[in-house]
């Protein structure tokens, strides 16, 4: 319980009632009298980061002035770790605003914000213009006349500009609109959104979006929601070896999607063998036939593109196949599939035209090597194959692939999965290994020759170890999955001066500008972002939101959940354990962890000690706050995306404690983590 | 495929005697394959309809002008058969089209579009999904269905078309 006594006005209270009723607990919150807590405020236990954002909440109740993000933010914040709106408004609307004159505060009120109500706390036809708004997601700000001293006089001068004397009152781009029923219609027609983005230029497009993956695709759906006249210009510039795709990017065409289907694969020839053992009479040795399955994730894949195709000339975006280059900050050329050329203006650009896989500078990389470009449509099946790097991208494939029956090498400079959990990666490589994937430590490819055609044919890769031997071995197919770089060098970004960082990747702000204001970039060619398809999809509505729907709201790159889909799938959110160590101090910082057996995995005779989960919890003011959450086991996606969100409401340790689980999952694992490795016992499973 | 190829050999010398400006491009050749498939050719041998068959419009459109020319400007209406060659339910629908639409003599044409060759065309006509068959008459889109049918219901939307 925390106490905040400097709110002594009742009707504050019911205010931060209203903030708090969508919140956990909420019902505990409403049930207090508001009478008899004067002047103190006793908020329950979820809301115990309430204080730490009292300069928002001081500044909102005091003045009484609040915008729909603060709403907003009024309810995420007091568990996120930032207030984002309020520093755009803040700028606008200082504390001592409400001293000025009525007349000042209405012009103000309107000329400083896109969209404006004039409003009262109690009435519910500015509830429904405020649901409007939000349903459509638009921001808007508003003020409250009846939690105002001088509330009435405020609503004076209004009347006196407007001719309206009633609330709500609202105001879109500084013109006036109306109340509640002129606000209905004009939603109900789909001309509020008109009002709010008048043409401005006289360009041939508001926004330009380059490249249509999941990021670009996405911001401008919402940017053409929201009114924008949008072009998408898409481009798949075939690989080396000549393979090409559809519209949708990586992720539809050559990652996460046909990723996880042939992951799919791989782990229903496992549950084929598991099958004997619950009584299915399944043969020893399954046979997979590698050119069915290629086509039946082709065949979906074909069908997610023309969905995309569909989905853009729905929302009216013009659609551009077509490889686009900057000529200045306002116009781009693009040349399509026979050399046509066009000029094409616009208001704003995005830059999303993510990234591609890194061949290393060695001799026959880019002749006889492939990448993850082209394995999804291998039009032949792979054979014997080496995976060079240990980036998530190889180990997922060599799961599979190991999982379809080939025999797989991984080839690793240094470390398994950079940037992820060292524990948790060293626990895939140990597992793979046993499962039979050879893994190559300490080694980088010199050289690949061809010594055989034929599909496949045969490769021979020389490699040197870091001890300075040297390693030759004999292949089928020759993977390079050792990064990706993002594919901007041919956009002409030197013609318009956008700043690149040391990565080669775009240097963007909080509001993803690059540094010429008009351009902007989401997803992979983001420096410091996070290469992950929702990010960037996130990243780019909101930003179309912020363009063109007075959206206040910034991309937030904490806790974001992601999954590993090796063969032992990996889930995890926020920080890895050296990471919190690292930031917080070992001492501050406690491991919980437990080996576990799946259920499915005991009849089926799988190994006892493979599955892991560990939260990395703060200890701060007497609590543990989960600051990581890792789990190794079946359907890590599916779990990890589920206890992300606590994660994001700051959760303790005795929040997941009082779990109640589901039995039998592997989940519930995390309702019963007992043992700390400080405590050094024993977590493993014991097997009968 | 190969094996398909060789099949089609033989009919393309007959479709093309047929269809003036009828070119066989590898695409048009792979759409073209399930509409000459196994099933169909003993279908139509054994009800004798291969001359029919011959005579009778089922043509892959190449382009916008030739969809202009030879279904909305057709004096006879015409079955346009949006598919793709990802589409599974396509290559069923297919064959069952033909065979209904062998039958009917020179009374409807079959037109075949691949929605990924002509993708402006499709989108034009709103399909967001395939199969998407149109019935045209006077140039007009007069019914339509979506997704695989019965043969039945084909055969109900064919006559449906053709006054019978």
């Amino acid at each position: 319980m925390v106490i905040i006594s400097s709110i002594k006005n009742p009707k504050t209270i019911s205010l931060l009632f209203r903030y708090f009723r969508n919140v956990r607990y909420s019902t505990n919150v409403s049930s207090f009298s508001t009478k008899s807590i004067t002047p103190s405020v006793l908020l329950p236990n979820c809301c115990r980061n309430f204080p730490r954002y009292d300069p928002l909440v001081n500044y909102s109740l005091k003045n009484i002035v609040r915008s729909s993000s603060y709403c907003c933010n009024l309810r995420n914040c007091a568990k996120t770790h930032e207030i984002q709106a309020s520093r755009t408004y803040k700028s606008t609307m200082p504390p001592t605003f409400l001293q000025k004159s009525p007349q000042e505060i209405v012009e103000r009120c309107i000329s400083e914000n896109k969209v404006f109500i004039f409003s009262k706390s109690f009435c519910p036809f500015c509830f429904k213009v405020k649901a409007i708004f939000r349903s459509e997601r638009i921001g808007f700000d508003a003020l409250e006349l009846d939690l105002i001293e001088n509330g009435a006089e405020i609503q004076e001068a209004l009347f006196a500009k407007s001719g309206q004397k009633t609330v709500p009152n609202v105001y879109i781009n500084g013109e006036h609109v109306g109340g509640s029923d002129k606000v209905q219609e004009l939603h109900s027609k789909g001309e509020l959104i008109t009002l709010l983005n008048p043409k401005t230029h006289s360009y041939d497009y508001d926004y330009i979006v380059i490249g249509g993956g999941s990021g670009g695709l996405a911001s401008s759906k919402e940017a053409a929601r929201l009114g924008a006249k949008v072009a998408v210009c898409d481009f798949v510039k075939p690989t080396p070896i000549g393979t090409t795709w559809g519209l949708g990017g990586t992720c539809v065409n050559v990652g996460c999607i046909p990723k996880k289907l042939m992951h799919q694969a791989a782990i229903l020839g496992h549950d084929l063998k598991d099958s004997r053992e619950f009584g299915w009479s399944t043969p020893e040795k399954p046979e997979h036939n590698w050119n069915t399955m290629v086509e039946g994730i082709q065949n979906h894949i074909g069908s997610l593109n023309w969905g995309y195709r569909v989905a853009l000339r729905d929302k009216k975006i013009d659609y551009l196949n077509a490889f686009a280059t900057f000529v200045d900050e306002h116009t781009i050329k693009t040349v399509d599939k026979k050399g046509k050329e066009k000029t094409l203006t616009s208001n704003n650009f995005l830059i999303a035209v993510g990234g591609r896989p890194r061949y290393p500078d060695i001799p026959g990389a880019k002749e006889f090597g492939i990448t993850s470009d082209d394995i999804f449509s291998l039009p032949y099946s792979p054979g014997k194959t080496l995976l060079v790097g240990a980036s998530y991208i190889s180990l997922e494939c060599a799961g599979f692939l190991h999982g379809l029956g080939y025999d797989v090498t991984v080839m690793v400079r240094s470390i398994l999965l950079r940037g992820f959990d060292r524990q948790m990666s060293e626990k895939i490589g140990e597992i793979m290994e046993q499962m039979g994937v050879k893994f190559l430590r300490e080694t980088i490819p010199t050289s690949v020759e061809r010594i055989e055609e034929g599909q496949p044919g045969k490769l021979k890769v020389t490699a040197k170890t870091r001890s300075g031997g040297q390693v030759v071995d004999e292949y089928n197919t020759v993977v390079f999955a050792i990064g990706r770089d993002p594919f901007i060098s041919e956009l002409g970004l030197e013609n318009i001066g956008v700043q690149l960082a040391k990565s080669g990747k775009i240097v963007v702000d909080k509001r993803e500008v690059s540094s010429v204001s008009n351009v902007y970039a989401v997803g992979d060619v983001i420096d410091g972002g996070l290469e992950l398809t929702p990010v960037a999809i996130q990243a780019g509505k909101l930003l179309a939101r912020r363009l063109y729907g007075n959206g206040k709201e910034l991309m937030d790159y904490v806790n974001v959940p992601t999954t590993v889909f090796t063969a032992i799938e990996y889930g995890c959110c926020g920080l890895s354990e050296e990471a919190a160590v690292e930031k917080f101090g070992e001492a501050n910082i406690d491991v919980y962890h437990s080996n576990f057996w799946p259920l499915e995995f005991t009849v089926a005779h799988r190994p006892e000690n493979d599955c892991y989960a560990k939260l990395v919890v703060l200890r701060k003011e007497g609590e543990e706050f989960v600051i990581g959450f890792h789990y190794l086991g079946p359907n890590a996606g599916e779990v990890t995306q589920g206890f992300s969100i606590a994660l994001k409401l700051n959760a303790t340790k005795s929040d997941f404690d009082n779990l109640v689980g589901i039995h039998p999952t592997c989940a519930e694992v995390f309702t019963t983590l007992t043992i700390t490795k400080r405590s050094g016992k024993d977590v493993a499973s014991q097997g009968c | 495929m190969l094996r398909n190829f060789v099949k089609l050999n033989s009919y393309q010398v007959l479709v093309k005697k047929s269809f003036k400006g009828l070119t066989f491009l590898p695409n048009h050749l792979r759409s073209l394959n399930y509409g000459f498939n196994d099933n169909l050719s003993r279908n139509l041998n054994a009800r004798g309809l291969y001359t029919s068959f011959r005579d009778c419009g089922m043509f892959n459109v190449q382009d916008e002008d030739d969809f202009k020319e030879r279904v909305l400007q057709s004096e006879t209406p015409v079955i346009v058969d949006f598919h793709a060659q990802w589409c599974g339910p396509c290559k069923v629908l297919g064959p069952r089209l033909e065979t209904i639409i062998g039958g009917k003599g020179d009374k409807v044409h079959l037109a075949k579009i691949d929605i990924d060759a002509i993708e402006d065309l499709a989108l034009e006509y709103g399909v967001s999904a395939v199969p998407s068959v149109l019935a045209i008459k006077d140039g007009k889109v007069v019914d339509k269905f979506v997704g695989l049918q019965e043969e039945a219901r084909i055969t109900t939307f064919v006559n449906k078309l053709i006054g019978e």
